[in-house]
């Protein structure tokens, strides 16, 4: 075997090795762990309000997000390039669904009113959810209904469809619903609702409340076509391992996106509280498993620090807003900043 | 300390040799055998499939006065346990359940001879939440709180779940502190830190039990029993 030499012929192990000089550079590092966590900038004025509403909600939450053009390829009913639906919370026989209208995220949101309330069975029509069916060419619905008749669960959720996702709604019905045999191999207080859809490929999941309370269980449904869902026996449960003790992850206010190589989970999480009084929550990202499932790594704080002046205090009754990855790429959060005002967030 | 788990959310445990007890329990069988007996309360052999709500599970009642217990416990010598020697030590019940909601305590864990030392998953009758209990050798008890539930005002203790107890006793390596994980199927309920208070060398016997607090029996029903523990 021959010396290596190098060009001017000398060979290689002659030449004496310089000292090292230099510093580690880290900064790629960072970028990549900052990369793994978004970054998003709150506007600072909320963009709708419930005095903006014209119709008689006495709350308005749930605030969910859709690029219409994005996903229909064309403009809505009013032209518009985005909506937001929302609902009440917790509101009864006066729950309803309605919808925000807008050319630009940054402002001019028309309210649409009204657009969806069930009467045929039950009532407390909520925490909707609507996605764009692309094989059915239809926008499909999720929201949850109180006391529907035949249903074991007081609360289920339901689905209704429409072609323009603003009028023509045809109620489906129940899609999930609590087992009537075997009651016993599920947690207490059944309440299926908060159903939160997301699509990978042509598989359909969604996150969803699957017994409430303050130790409340979730669960993790799949379907092929949106319409035949299919819940996976394992509750979904706190992943204290990541969040600490004190702390929850709520399954039924986030969502899933695919983002920078991983999947992350973006929602909220809280104190061991339902309902209004003394919760506290927080929206954060996490890294979630590819069978969304568990979160994989502690979740970062997407707001850390002071709430703007028209949020509520933490002790509140914040609703899960609702996220997309925009065309430009940049990430959207539509969040409820308190009962009665919703504000946006961009991707920076 | 955050479990390890891998890209998919599996567990990654502190050490990579697995020994693992199951007993399942099918019609006919008898209390757990080999590693375990029945330490009081009467115990159910599993009847056939067909009855109504009969998934072959088997069952431990206590008596019908407050404080009758129904438990069943590793055999000693044989099956005593130092948590020194391992990396980690885990029990599951699968479709765990109490016949009723209230009116009883719920353990399970490992614990030291004649109750003195080890650390266990505890809900009291009458609690919010269960806590962790970590006895030391002359008894004393540190109880640790968590968020997981076994009974709640609403229901809960029918409710069937698999349940796990896990011990880390020195933690991941070089870390040397004892963590406990409160898992109910994959999923994490409860993390805690009982490093300030157990001690790792120590013996101890697997354990799950009821307890009436009422004047009225409890009735424990699981499907299986696994045991597992890691070391290099």
């Amino acid at each position: 075997m021959a010396y290596m030499k190098d060009s001017t012929g000398r060979r290689l192990d002659s030449i004496a090795i310089p000292a090292k000089t230099e510093v580690a550079d880290f900064s790629s590092v960072r970028r990549n762990l900052r990369g793994a966590a978004p970054k998003l900038e709150k506007w600072t004025v909320p963009i709708f309000t419930l005095g903006d509403q014209g119709s008689t909600f006495l709350t308005i939450q749930w605030p969910w997000l859709v690029n219409v053009v994005a996903e229909t390829g064309a403009v809505g009913k009013f032209g518009e390039t985005y909506r937001i639906y929302y609902s009440t919370d917790h509101e009864g026989s006066t729950a309803r669904i309605g919808l925000l209208t807008a050319t630009n995220l940054t402002g001019g949101w028309t309210d649409r009113g009204t657009i969806y309330q069930d009467t045929s069975s039950g009532n407390q029509t909520e925490t909707e959810a609507v996605v764009w069916n692309p094989v059915e060419q239809l926008w499909f619905m999720y929201y949850h209904q109180v006391g529907v008749t035949g249903t074991t669960a007081p609360e289920t959720t339901l689905l209704a469809t429409s072609a323009n996702g603003v009028d023509g709604w045809t109620r489906v019905g129940v899609i999930i619903d609590y087992p009537s045999d075997d009651l016993s191999g599920y947690p207490p207080n059944p309440g299926i609702g908060y159903f939160r859809p997301f699509r990978i490929g042509n598989r359909w999941y969604a996150h969803a409340l699957l017994a409430g309370g303050d130790y409340a269980r979730f669960l993790l449904a799949q379907s092929p076509d949106g319409r035949k869902w299919t819940v996976d026996p394992r509750p979904l449960g706190n992943m204290s391992e990541m969040v600490g003790n004190t702390v929850r992850v709520e399954w039924n206010s986030g969502t899933v996106i695919f983002w920078n190589g991983e999947y992350l989970w973006i929602g909220l999480v809280s104190n061991f509280t339902s309902g209004g009084a003394g919760r506290v929550t927080k929206y954060v990202a996490a890294s979630i498993s590819p069978d969304f499932r568990k979160i994989t790594a502690p979740p970062v704080e997407l707001f850390p620090g002071t709430l703007l002046p028209w949020e509520t205090s933490p002790a509140d009754n914040r609703s899960g807003g609702s996220l997309i990855v925009d065309t430009d790429g940049r990430l959207v959060l539509a969040y409820s900043g308190s009962t009665t005002k919703f504000g946006l967030a961009i991707g920076v | 300390m955050p479990l390890m788990r891998d890209n998919a959310g599996a567990i990654i445990y502190p050490a990579r040799v697995k020994r693992e007890w199951i007993d399942n329990a099918t019609p006919g069988t008898s209390a757990p055998g080999s590693a375990f007996s029945v330490a009081a309360g009467t115990y159910s052999t599993p009847s056939g499939w067909s009855g109504t709500s009969n998934q072959g599970r088997a069952s431990l009642t206590t008596g019908s006065v407050s404080g009758n217990a129904a438990a069943i416990k590793g055999n000693a010598p044989l099956n005593v346990i130092n948590t020194a020697n391992f990396n980690a030590l885990s029990l599951t019940l699968e479709s765990l359940n109490i016949d009723a909601d209230t009116g009883a305590d719920f353990e399970m864990g490992f614990q030291g001879i004649g109750s003195l030392g080890g650390a266990s998953l505890m809900h009291l009758n009458g609690a919010a939440t269960a806590v962790i209990r970590v006895r030391n050798a002359a008894g004393a008890i540190t109880d640790f709180p968590t968020n997981f539930t076994i009974f709640q005002a609403s229901g809960g203790g029918r409710s069937r779940r698999n349940v796990t107890f896990l011990l880390l006793p020195r933690g991941y390596m070089g870390d040397n502190r004892a963590f406990v994980y409160i898992l109910e199927d994959d999923q994490t309920m409860a993390e805690v830190d009982i490093s300030s208070v157990y001690t790792t060398a120590q013996n101890v016997v697997p354990i799950f039990q009821t307890v009436t607090r009422t004047a009225a029996a409890r009735i424990m029903s699981w499907a299986n029993v696994k045991m597992a523990f890691w070391h290099n």
